[in-house]
């Protein structure tokens, strides 16, 4: 029964994700690809880990998507009328995707069997406590590193985004008009 | 044998869904008649009274379950132009099934022996409990977000982005707040906060609120923010921006977006509750430990079933408590008026953020010197 179920949701895992590609209104990809991260959740809890699961839809579907469907949304017109990629273009990106399955599948071991058995791998259990615990101990520097990484990233977005103050030319101010509007009451 | 236990496994999860989903929509439809009648008292008006069945309008009871919901059915479903129905309805499905879904994480009451099965009356024992109900919430943002979207309407779009906003700003907040509660209970599940919440602390009962009041007062406005309801109601400010995402929905469809604000709020009670008020615990008395019979009041054959007193008692603190803070958060809904949206911003971000991270530091420090040694007690 177990397995049948995991059939069922990968057959719609693999199904929204084909959705984000296919679909040719870009807010339905966003819609599909959100439906995609929840049903890997799902895939997460099916191997007792919870803990992911919560944070695959906290980060994914909560965080990421929000500011991606937000993108979307102020820019939707921008992404509608995109021109067809060229016949170059389609070549490279054939040649990319499958380089990129190619090595993908290098890291599931479907020969030896455990690719159907996951009700075996669901007794390895990842709750809070192992991946604290790995993340503090055997991780700790690369964790801090990380850290230290997100903040420069947000200090540099900060950066990027504040305007670049230039001096204005002289008497071009509402104050200095407002002292011209005095000045001629007088 | 084997195949048995999987049923009774089944039948009891079921069942404990049945109740959770109940315990949430019967409450949130309660919450209805509690916000028409506790603005009527604080405007000092009477309140729905009109509607009666049978000539009993029980204190407006038929007019806010009965009346307005029948209104709702019958009005024209409007879909706006260049929408197709199917965009239209996802922010709802949106909307409500992530906050229903948060229940489940949610313990009500101690855990109750029969069929000599223990069993824990949440309906999932998630070790991440706290962090389900926050990844589901986050998914309520998307709802808010594509309702102002697929409006095709400038104010329902406002809305939409204000709401976004403001929800994942107080989202920061509101998690930092609860961070420092965990540092505390050391634990993400709901069920062993509340008993980490039994026994005295300097004499005060071991509750949350008096172990971190600031956090409690934090965690408290940042919930009241996700709600989207006054002081924080600007996604849906009436007197700027129509009804903000609200704006193009009418009947079944505005009735679901105003079941999912209210069954957030029963939610937000929930978990202030069960992190800062002990959740199902009595101060001062330990529920689990009552026995039977009463001192003999009650009779011969009841003692003889060997009733569970404490899941019982639990369930129904635990309901009195979320009740309370439901009325709590109505009352100030009815008495805050609205923050201007600049003022909401740097009121998240410079106030509540900063004295967030002085809590957590604090609070660390605290831990780390000793201060709480909640659970060696």
């Amino acid at each position: 029964m177990g397995s049948l179920v995991f059939y069922i949701l990968a057959f719609l895992t693999v199904l929204s994700a084909g959705a984000v590609v296919c679909l040719p209104k870009v807010i339905h990809s966003a819609i599909a690809l959100i439906i995609c991260f929840c049903l890997l959740a799902i895939h997460y809890l099916f191997l007792g880990s919870e803990f992911i699961a919560a944070l695959q839809i906290l980060i994914y579907a909560g965080a990421i998507m929000v500011l991606l469907v937000v993108s979307i949304v102020l820019m939707g017109s921008a992404f509608e009328n995109q021109q067809e990629a060229g016949l170059l273009a389609k070549v490279i990106g054939v040649i990319l995707a499958s380089a990129l399955l190619f090595v993908l599948s290098l890291a599931v071991p479907v020969g030896k069997g455990q690719f159907l058995n996951f009700e075996e791998q669901a007794t390895i259990l990842f709750s809070v406590v192992d991946i604290g615990q790995a993340l503090f101990e055997k991780y700790f520097l690369a964790f801090e590193l990380v850290g230290v990484l997100l903040l420069l990233v947000t200090v540099g977005a900060v950066m990027l985004l504040q305007e670049k103050k230039l001096p204005l030319p002289e008497g071009s101010g509402l104050r200095a008009k407002r002292q011209e509007h005095a000045k001629e009451a007088k | 044998m084997e195949l048995n236990e999987l049923y009774i496994s089944l039948l009891i999860g079921a069942l404990k869904a049945l109740l959770g989903i109940t315990f949430l929509l019967a409450l949130a439809a309660v919450n209805t008649w509690f916000e028409r009648k506790v603005s009527a008292l604080i405007q000092n008006r009477t309140g729905a009274n009109r509607a009666s069945l049978f000539g009993m309008d029980l204190a407006g009871l038929v007019n806010t379950l009965v009346c307005d919901p029948l209104k709702a059915f019958l009005k024209e479903d409007w879909v706006p132009k260049g929408v197709s129905q199917f965009m239209h309805c996802l922010p709802v499905f949106f909307a409500v099934f992530p906050v229903l879904l948060c229940i489940a994480a949610i313990p009500f009451a101690p855990p109750l022996t029969a069929l000599g099965l223990e069993i824990s009356l949440q309906v999932t024992n998630l070790n991440a409990g706290l962090l389900f109900v926050f990844a589901f919430g986050s998914l309520a943002v998307l709802g808010v977000l594509l309702a102002g979207y697929v409006s095709n309407n400038k104010f329902a779009l406002f809305g939409g982005l204000r709401a976004v906003a403001q929800m994942v700003s107080y989202e920061v907040v509101l998690g930092l707040s609860a961070l420092s509660m965990l540092i505390i209970y050391r634990s993400l599940d709901l069920q062993d906060m509340v008993l980490a919440q039994s026994g005295t602390f300097y004499g005060l009962p071991n509750w949350g609120i008096f172990l971190n009041p600031l956090a409690f007062f934090i965690f408290f406005t940042a919930m009241m923010a996700e709600t989207k309801r006054a002081p924080f109601d600007l996604p849906e400010s009436e007197s700027e921006l129509v009804a903000g995402y609200l704006t193009e929905y009418s009947g079944m469809k505005f009735l679901l977006f105003w079941l999912s604000e209210f069954a957030e709020i029963v939610i937000c009670a929930c978990l202030v509750s069960i992190i800062f008020l002990g959740g199902w615990q009595l101060p001062y008395f330990d529920i689990t430990t009552i026995t039977s019979d009463w001192g003999g009041v009650l009779p011969d054959w009841f003692n003889r079933m060997n009733f569970q007193w404490a899941p019982l008692l639990g369930a129904g603190i635990f309901g009195l408590k979320v009740t309370a803070m439901c009325v709590l958060q109505i009352i100030i809904r009815w008495t805050l008026p609205r923050f201007r949206y600049d003022q909401l911003m740097s009121f998240c971000w410079k106030i509540l953020f900063s004295l967030c991270i002085l809590n957590l530091v604090g609070t660390a420090i605290l831990m780390l010197s000793g201060g709480y040694n909640i659970w060696e007690a």
